[in-house]
């Protein structure tokens, strides 16, 4: 019911809309004012039960009843201004306004108002309640109960009995104004403002105590306004000659509302007593507010010889500076030393036993691009790029002599925070051929270069070639495009201890990662990649466009099983097409299918400790083990429009189908625990939708569409399907951890929808 | 390849100089400027359907300078000998300029009549380009004569529609499960890419892939106290923004997407019992929850 005054109220506050709109377009010619209202009702012969609703409703509630789905209104005020306003999902929290004002060739304004919301879960389920807007608190009754649990048995009965059920969304409402002014034609002024407000929670894992993990309904309230201005000239040398120059700025402020969460132990309820993993509730930090702003400078100029220069150099400056929050929550953990003038045994929840009380984070950009096209003839381009990226972090390297793990326990090993920074640099010269009308034939050379710091590599290079071959031969029914891509990526050194692990862990640590490791990111890879696609129109429009495409990348050496560690090897391929087949006048089909395969494969080490699979830092080759995951992708659509009554009755019948396998088979290459071959069992995810819609256009002024709905996610997956807020009774290991089941893919919709459509 | 003459006549009402600035004209041509009211006579379906547009809007009715008094000849070219002779293009000098698909003048010479008025902004970089490089024509997107879309006059209902006719894979993969608002209609494909051209990777509107990220997800931006280098450098590191199977948009389910990086010894390097608290419900980021950075003086693991 209150759903619905919300409708109608909304409703109502969309008539001052019109009204404004309204005397305007009263002083248009009658003829110049023009507009449709869409009205929607919508009912279900299925509707997901709220559990089963998070999916199908992710981006916008889907509610039975009487809605304004659209409404448009265009006025034109004289010759050369007007007016539109659109309205979409009127009163439903995925509604949206538009407003562009212009006055044609001059000024134009863009009034937005649009609502998304992200709606992750109906069916979660916590014991946690929110007291205030950072803090999600255990009830008394439920913790005095769970205090006086006895074993797992009697815990796990009090948790079932507790638990409540808690929606998971997060609402976004975001306003925008857009303002183009072109005061001469040479001139183009641009500025932009967005405003956009997250409310809710979004659901987020935490530990406590070590090994307890805990997924929080984490509230998340937050507010980000971007903005930007530019202004433009464009000028000539001559007549065929032009030149322009811009300077655009743009900026962003993040603000975060919150600032940390604090949350109880469910299965640790009385006060915590020492360094001993003893902590009653946790702490975790939000996301800090932060900024950023760029300038960028833009200039292009038509040169002799059909030769084109763009060139932008830009400068950016990202900072944060939110306060920390205590090294914990749990006062009843010590310092170990003395640190900032204050005694050794200082609480860690003492803020004032933080090296600092804020980053001070600052990261700075430099970015310059030149970019020369020429036409060396009516036959011959050439493009030449180059490129240079600076990311250069001036954040302070702070120290912290000790800090607390999930806030139980001490853990006496020195850290620094690691400041990436890189610099990126590419050149390309790109030569194309078109030898007559319709064929274009293309070469690329391309080099690309990173220097990076606190990373594992500090140098790579990675050389690319492509070929490409585009034809719309005039005089034959088909056209088609192929490319063949290869690259080489090498790096100079690659060091993680040196690199990361020095800084990181000034100290050193027992628990570093395999030197053998080489992260995909920026290992030595070898890169091949095939594109290729063709249209063919035989008769009468009836046409077939076949695509496919194949990609191959290999990662470290060339150790099937052992060598380099990580990520060896990506494969992908597609094929698929296009049927457009109009039958006769009156009935038109259109099928499409794509197949898509991906192939990963994973080499990792063992290392435990124990005498098999010793944890040294390489470990023992024996202790490999593999995995190889594979996706297969099937997605299939197929459309038809049938005539019924020219221009009165058309049917449109629509289908889409997507199945989705992955596979991940997971072996020993020794002495490797494996739980069993295939580890993990597969995921499966099968989505359909049929739509049916048959619309009747009653008069040039107004159509009726009766429509019918149904779709299908099925998924079977091993991470979630047998998931409970309280694993103990499949996990023993979790038996002190808490989860909130959250996530349901599945659904099965039926829908009937009937629009009428009224223009004037 | 737009050539400029002063002709010889001009329609009434149309300064000589709109005609020199503006209309291309072949090498050669002796045609000259008869008005749109000429074309209409004979086109009169397009000239309503122009007129339905803002740029029509603007030729037709309220020409704000020079580039568009000609009307429809700023475009097509003078039409005087199309009008003695009515005939579709042949790519003669004296021939009336058609877009369609299989106009025999080439696609630079089309787009060059577009990018008269259009080569800045949004377009300063078009010219080498990714798609100006696989010779792509302006009508190959734009529909300049109706108005197919409410916005940026697209050759279909959508923009969503007009990309994925070549970009198939991408269409595909907005049925996946997890996937951003794109079929819901709350973003579009130029939310991110200017089709138009960048200097950017992947036609990305802004300097790097997660500035492009940070537009919405500014919560993502830090710097933080600990950050995880590689999202530092690239969301699509372990996103796939286009859709994907598994939850998040990751390109692989945890725990086999942080082990394809992590082997620290201890339960980074083991294989996991799928009914462990390292493998089911979020994987890793059950416990390392700040898997984007952290900014708590305790969160070195990414746990706080």
């Amino acid at each position: 019911m209150a759903t619905l005054r919300a409708r109608l109220l909304t409703g109502l506050l969309l008539a001052p809309a019109a009204l404004v709109v309204a005397p305007q377009a009263a002083l248009a010619q009658a003829g110049d004012l023009k507009g449709s209202i869409e009205l929607m009702a919508r009912a279900y012969s299925k509707r997901p039960p709220l559990g089963d609703r998070a999916k199908f409703e992710e981006y916008g509630e889907l509610p039975p009843g009487l809605f304004i789905s659209g409404l448009d209104l265009s006025a034109r005020l004289n010759p050369h201004t007007s007016l539109d306003f659109s309205a979409f999902n009127v009163g439903l929290n995925n509604q949206a306004y538009h407003l562009r004002a212009a006055d044609l060739g001059r000024l134009y304004l863009n009034l937005d108002y649009a609502q998304t919301p992200h709606l992750f879960s109906t069916q979660a389920l916590t014991l946690f309640g929110p007291v205030g807007p950072s803090s999600l608190r255990i009830p008394d009754a439920t913790r005095a109960a769970l205090a006086g649990a006895a074993n797992n048995t009697q815990r796990a009965a009090i948790i079932e009995a507790d638990l409540h059920p808690q929606e998971i969304e997060v609402q976004r409402s975001r306003s925008q104004v857009n303002l183009r002014w072109i005061p001469r034609p040479a001139w183009d002024v641009r500025l932009d403002y967005s405003y956009e407000e997250r409310e809710g929670s979004a659901p987020f894992g935490a530990p406590l105590n070590g090994f307890n993990a805990i997924e929080l309904p984490a509230p998340v309230s937050t507010v980000t306004q971007n903005f930007s201005a530019s202004v433009q000239y464009a000028g000539r040398f001559s007549e065929r000659r032009r030149w322009m120059v811009a300077l655009a700025y743009s900026g962003s402020i993040f603000d975060d509302n919150i600032g940390s969460i604090t949350f109880d132990n469910p299965f640790r309820l009385a006060p915590p007593n020492g360094n001993n993993g003893s902590a009653n509730e946790g702490r975790v930090s939000t996301a800090p507010s932060n900024e950023a702003h760029r300038l960028t400078f833009t200039g292009s100029a038509d040169l002799p010889f059909s030769a084109r220069y763009v060139g932008t150099a830009s400068i950016a400056r990202m900072t944060q500076n939110d306060p920390f929050i205590p090294y914990t929550i749990n006062a009843s953990i010590p310092g170990a030393n003395a640190v900032n003038d204050l005694p050794a045994t200082t609480p860690l929840a003492d803020p004032r036993v933080l090296p600092a009380s804020s980053l001070q984070g600052r990261i700075d950009e430099v970015l310059i691009n030149n970019q020369l096209t020429m036409r060396l003839d009516p036959k011959w381009s050439l493009t030449a790029r180059a490129r240079y990226l600076e990311v250069d972090n001036h954040t302070p390297l702070l120290r912290f002599p000790a800090y607390v793990l999930a806030d139980g326990t001490r853990q006496n090993e020195d850290r620094q925070n690691l400041r990436p920074a890189y610099k990126r640099e590419n050149a390309s010269l790109d030569l194309g051929w078109r030898p007559r009308p319709g064929w274009s034939l293309g070469a690329t050379g391309r080099w690309e270069n990173y220097d990076r710091d606190n990373r594992d590599v500090d140098v790579t290079n990675e050389y690319t070639g492509k070929l490409f071959v585009d034809a719309r031969p005039r005089s034959l029914p088909w056209q088609g495009r192929a490319s063949l891509t290869a690259s080489a990526r090498r790096y100079e050194t690659y060091d993680n201890a040196g690199n990361v692990g020095a800084i990181a862990i000034p100290t050193g640590s027992a628990v570093i990662p395999n030197p053998l490791m080489r992260k995909f990111d920026m290992a030595n890879r070898d890169r091949i990649q095939v594109d290729g696609s063709l249209d063919f129109v035989v008769r009468n429009r009836f046409g077939f466009s076949p695509s496919a495409s194949w990609r191959s990348i290999d990662y470290g050496d060339e150790d099937p099983h052992g060598g380099d560690l990580g990520l060896k090897g990506e494969a992908y391929w597609s094929v698929g097409g296009v049927l457009a087949l109009p039958v006769n006048p009156r009935v038109k089909v259109d099928l499409s299918y794509m197949h898509e395969r991906y192939a990963r494969t994973l080499i990792n080490r063992q290392r435990l400790g124990g005498q098999v699979c010793p944890a040294t830092p390489i470990g023992a080759e024996g202790c490999n083990w593999g995995s190889g995951v594979r996706d297969n992708v099937d997605t299939l659509e197929a459309s038809s429009v049938f005539t019924l009554r020219p221009s009165r009755l058309t049917l449109n019948i629509a289908a889409v189908y997507a199945s989705a396998q992955s596979t991940t088979a997971t072996y020993a290459l020794g002495a490797a625990q494996i739980t069993s071959d295939p580890q993990f069992p597969a995921v499966e995810n099968r989505f359909t939708r049929i739509d049916a819609k048959l619309d009747y256009v009653v008069s040039p002024r107004m159509t009726v569409q009766f429509a019918y709905a149904l779709e299908r996610n099925r998924m079977t997956n091993w991470q979630i399907d047998g998931l409970q807020p309280y694993m103990v009774a499949i996990d023993a290991a979790a038996s002190r951890s808490l989860f909130l089941d959250a996530f349901n893919p599945n659904y099965t919709a039926g829908v009937f929808t009937t629009r009428l459509t009224a223009r004037f | 390849m737009a050539v400029t003459n002063a002709p010889a006549q001009t329609p009434a009402g149309v300064s000589p100089s709109a005609m020199s600035s503006a209309a291309p004209m072949a090498p050669g041509s002796t045609a000259t400027f008869v008005g749109s009211k000429v074309c209409a006579t004979c086109h009169g379906r397009q000239t309503q359907t122009f007129r339905t547009t803002k740029m029509g809007q603007l030729f037709l009715d309220n020409p704000h300078h020079e580039n568009q008094q000609a009307g429809c000849e700023t475009c097509h070219g003078p039409g005087s000998a199309h009008v003695a002779r009515p005939r579709r293009d042949d790519g003669g000098p004296n021939s009336i300029m058609a877009f369609r698909a299989d106009s025999p003048r080439p696609v630079r010479t089309r787009n060059a009549v577009c990018l008269t008025c259009h080569e800045e902004g949004e377009r300063t970089h078009w010219q080498g380009s990714a798609h100006q490089n696989r010779d792509l024509a302006c009508t190959d997107c734009h529909r300049v004569m109706d108005k197919v879309s409410p916005v940026a006059q697209l050759s279909k209902p959508t923009e969503i529609q007009v990309c994925t006719t070549c970009h198939a894979d991408r269409r595909a993969q907005m049925f996946r499960s997890s996937h951003m608002p794109l079929r819901e209609g709350a973003m579009t494909c130029s939310t991110c890419h200017q089709p138009h051209g960048t200097p950017n990777m992947s036609l990305l509107r802004t300097a790097t892939p997660n500035e492009t990220c940070f537009t919405c997800h500014a919560d993502k931006r830090g710097p933080f106290l600990f950050e995880h280098p590689p999202v530092r450098e690239n969301c699509m590191t372990c996103h796939d923004p286009h859709g994907s199977i598994n939850a998040n948009l990751l390109t692989v389910a945890s725990p086999r997407l942080c082990q394809q990086c992590h082997s620290e010894a201890t339960h980074p390097s083991m294989p996991q019992d799928p009914l462990s608290i390292y493998a089911f419900n979020r994987g890793c980021q059950n416990c390392h929850g700040q898997v984007h950075g952290s900014n708590s003086p305790s969160g070195a693991r990414l746990h706080r």
